[in-house]
């Protein structure tokens, strides 16, 4: 299989068998996160959508200063705040409930998992998630949501406490 | 040495194996010694696992998104070629797109003002 930054160069190249193995990569995760973010499906697969066509567009001005996968949230990250401010200006509100199960039979545990993580406010949603679901170190995180290291650590902490509180 | 709050901040990243080696170092020391943050160790590696695992049973992204990415990505232009004589005046362009589909452009200036005479992605004549 070949490495991320390997299909990163091709489809700097334009080269469409490359951008397709790069989006099965990164596709689900990237609406996993505006899920999270946003509370809104069809505002996910918008997110995912422009994020996606941005890699598409600039795969080569990626500096690879930063993990692809910390630059790709950083780019579904400005896309989901665009969304949500144009949202929030009038034209539609986010109106679903959040972490609605896939078609197959729910586990209990999951859901109420999901349902705990959802009622936490977004800055420690979004910390929990790109901890635990997508491996990122706190300088990661800190780098890709410009806060200081500190802050994420203390958003870790206070999301810890109530997701503990709320799962026993 | 690290003190038990310092260890407690440091934990879930000790739980995601993202940590510096000094870190995960001072870390793995700390709790050699402290039986209170070793549970909290055993919390947090029992909550990244539930968490994992219910983020993984969110929805995956509908079949329709790729279809819309490709085709959005297919009309992105590639490259611009522009031949044409100052001299006379006209200017033709062309344009080829990931859809393999050509867009055809032409020009007349007139007195230096750009004059739009053609431009097959608009739908042709002007």
């Amino acid at each position: 299989m070949p490495g991320t930054h390997d299909l990163l160069a091709r489809v700097a190249r334009k080269d469409e068998r490359a951008f397709h193995s790069l989006y099965t990569r990164y596709a689900d995760r990237v609406f996993r996160y505006a899920l999270t973010l946003l509370h809104n499906r069809h505002l996910a697969e918008e997110v995912t959508q422009e994020t996606m066509l941005a890699v598409w567009k600039g795969a080569g001005s990626f500096s690879g200063r930063s993990q692809i996968s910390t630059w790709i949230f950083g780019i579904a990250r400005n896309q989901a705040h665009t969304l949500l401010r144009r949202e929030i200006k009038g034209e539609r509100r986010p109106d679903e409930a959040l972490f609605l199960p896939d078609p197959a039979p729910a586990v209990e545990r999951e859901e109420r998992v999901l349902t705990a993580v959802g009622t936490l406010p977004e800055e420690q949603r979004e910390i929990v998630f790109l901890a635990f679901y997508e491996n990122l170190s706190y300088k990661a995180i800190a780098n890709l949501l410009a806060i200081p290291e500190g802050t994420v650590k203390s958003r870790m902490y206070y999301a810890k406490q109530r997701l503990a509180e709320a799962l026993g | 040495m690290i003190d038990c709050d310092k260890a407690r901040e440091l934990i879930p990243w000790y739980v995601n194996k993202t940590l510096a080696e000094e870190e995960e170092r001072e870390i793995a020391s700390h709790l050699a010694g402290c039986s209170t943050c070793r549970e909290e160790l055993a919390q947090a590696i029992s909550l990244s696992w539930k968490l994992d695992t219910a983020f993984d049973r969110m929805p995956a992204v509908p079949e329709r998104v790729w279809e819309k990415v490709r085709t959005r990505a297919q009309g992105i232009s590639l490259a611009q070629i522009d031949v044409g004589s100052f001299l006379l005046g006209l200017s033709l362009g062309l344009s080829v797109t990931r859809s393999g589909i050509p867009k055809f452009k032409s020009d007349l200036r007139l007195l230096g003002r750009k004059v739009a005479l053609f431009n097959s992605s608009k739908g042709g004549l002007k």
